[in-house]
């Protein structure tokens, strides 16, 4: 469930032009105009939480916003829900990178390979849309229940979207960039670290972004089926321990750090491929 | 200089291996939990030390439902697990090897229970006939509460296969009675208690009371081989277990027992005041036990009969 989300925007192969045309305006370009309205929409909303709870909906699992925000300032909450996002965010780190790793690494050989790319397609088309929570227990037989199978569930995650979208920017090379290289006579190994990564880097980004996201959301749907660290599971125990106020202070933390993060990548994205964004404009 | 250097090598190493040997002295056991009130008289052994006393230090493995417990003792990611009588008989069948080795938790003697099936005051709801055709919410099929939903049903002039069982967590069947996507909840506590207080919901009926009064419900499972591997061990964890249980039932709603139990459970000193306990045990009698696994075999959980003694160990039965 989780991970058919990606199938929108990892475009096939055979459109790596379009895929990278589709990205360009996408969220990072537009954050900085649509800031206020953007603001304004998330305001009125949470003013319609606070309104719906205080006097439409009657349920002790919707609690008014403005109570949720108190139980952030409590002191004990605030701390305890520190070092519970500390733990989630470490574990969904460690999942994320070596996810990523493994993607860009398989991604290039994919990418340069024709005989491996006929080899893995079908099993990562195959792999790709199995949902977490039924990755979950046939892992807890072969890794146990702790850091280790939560972490290869991350991992698993933040692989393919990374996968794919290498591969792609890989075969969108430009053969004339590739020429040159052999003109200059460099060696393969170098031809891939000097020509064909660079001009990848905006596919691979797009996969990395599209995987941070997921690599949060999956931390926390393994950390409510297994273990009793993180945001999953504190957001469960809370649930059950019907103080739902504490509950939806994780959950709009959550939503924080999340925003936050793709704050980062975008950042990030925008520094390192100024030469690209110059190209587009 | 030399010399020096060497002695002082051997006596870090010395430091070094000693300090796991003084560690050693406790055995290690990993034990899956739910954090819920059935597993109190675990947590007050730990906290009052009854386990380190017995040479056994206990690493909890908390994990929100109980669904992965078993599959982790299955692989041997952890020793013990705390888990239900359906969810361990399944288990055995399909031939994991799993033993009870200690009781957990039962059902109330006499109603009102800790579970009940509850409607909307107005629905009309009073017996298993009144729900033929309607919905019934159970937070998992195939469990002990879908099991005892559907025995209930019968038992009080319904048909089981007329009701249409849907899936909701706890938290979220007041809700579902309330926006009437069912018609009535198999609720716990500490939400049973919430509901009915707050007038939400009206009680149809207890359906453990009504099938069976005190049955064996929670209680802790190990592997076979862990069994015949660490006897002693089990013994050791069984007996301070069993010093908690003492404890639970002999210092209930006191603040100390309310705080250890908020503790871990998360629950507010005011809602957990609200509840009524059942003791806890020390014994599971296998014929109090066989009526769950006969209607395991009647409502198609189980393919042939079995007996409850041969789940449980020489641990949890009468001495």
């Amino acid at each position: 469930m989780v991970m058919q989300s990606t199938s929108d925007d990892t475009l096939p192969p055979t459109r790596p032009a379009d895929a990278a045309r589709g990205r360009v305006p996408a969220l990072g370009a537009r954050v900085g105009q649509s800031r206020w309205t953007g603001l304004l929409l998330v305001l009125a909303l949470l003013g319609l939480w606070e309104l719906s709870a205080r006097f439409w909906v009657d349920s002790a699992n919707w609690p008014p916003f403005s109570r949720v925000v108190m139980a952030l300032f409590e002191e004990g909450t605030g701390r305890e829900l520190f070092f519970v996002f500390a733990a989630s965010l470490r574990l969904m780190l460690t999942g994320f990178v070596i996810g990523a790793g493994l993607g860009i690494a398989l991604g290039v050989a994919i990418g340069l390979n024709r005989f491996l790319r006929e080899m893995l397609s079908p099993m990562v088309e195959l792999l790709r849309p199995l949902p977490v929570p039924g990755l979950v227990p046939p892992l807890i037989l072969l890794l146990g229940i702790d850091a280790a199978m939560k972490g290869t569930v991350v991992a698993f995650a933040v692989l393919f979207p990374v996968l794919i979208n290498t591969a792609q920017g890989v075969r969108a090379v430009e053969p004339t960039l590739l020429d040159t290289a052999r003109t200059f006579r460099h060696g393969r190994a170098r031809s891939i670290l000097a020509v064909i990564l660079p001009a990848s880097l905006p596919y691979i980004f797009s996969g990395l972004r599209i995987s941070l996201a997921l690599a949060l959301i999956v931390t926390v749907v393994a950390e409510m089926i297994a273990g009793g660290t993180g945001i999953g599971y504190y957001l469960m125990t809370m649930q059950y321990a019907m103080r739902s106020a504490e509950m939806y202070a994780a959950v709009v933390l959550l939503a924080v750090t999340g925003y936050a993060l793709n704050f980062i990548i975008v950042s990030v994205e925008r520094r390192v491929l100024r030469w690209y964004f110059a190209q587009q404009d | 200089m030399r010399q020096f250097a060497k002695s002082a090598f051997i006596a870090a190493a010395a430091a070094l291996t000693a300090l796991p040997a003084a560690a050693q002295d406790l055995t290690t056991l990993r034990v899956s939990i739910i954090p819920i009130i059935d597993i109190a008289p675990l947590q007050i052994a730990m906290t009052k030390g009854f386990f380190e006393e017995e040479g056994i230090e206990i690493d909890t493995t908390p994990t929100a439902g109980g669904a992965v417990g078993l599959p982790a003792l299955a692989s041997g990611a952890v020793d013990v697990t705390f888990s239900n009588s359906v969810s361990i008989a399944l288990g055995a069948a399909q031939g994991l090897g799993f033993k009870v080795i200690a009781a957990g938790s039962f059902t109330g003697k006499e109603a009102p229970d800790i579970a009940a099936i509850v409607a909307k005051p107005d629905a009309g709801i009073k017996t298993g006939a009144d729900l033929d055709g309607k919905k019934l919410a159970v937070n998992t099929r195939n469990n002990v509460i879908w099991l005892y939903a559907n025995a209930w049903v019968d038992a009080t002039g319904g048909d089981s296969s007329s009701v249409t069982y849907l899936e909701v967590p706890f938290p979220q069947m007041l809700d579902a009675i309330d926006g009437g996507q069912v018609d009535a909840a198999f609720l716990v506590d500490p939400f049973l208690n919430a509901g009915v207080s707050g007038g939400a919901v009206e009680v149809a009926g207890y359906p453990y009371n009504t099938i069976q009064s005190e049955i064996p419900i929670g209680m802790y499972a190990v592997t076979e081989d862990f069994l015949a591997d660490n006897p002693d061990v089990v013994d050791s964890f069984v007996t301070a277990y069993n010093k908690g249980v003492d404890w639970a039932n002999d210092n209930a709603g006191s603040d100390e027992w309310n705080e250890i139990v908020s503790g871990y459970t998360r629950l507010p000193a005011e809602r957990l005041a609200g509840l009524d306990i059942p003791p806890f045990h020390k014994v599971v009698d296998p014929e109090a036990l066989q009526p769950t696994m006969d209607l395991m075999l009647k409502y198609g959980l189980l393919r042939e009969e079995m007996e409850a003694s041969s789940i449980l160990a020489d641990s949890v039965l009468a001495k």
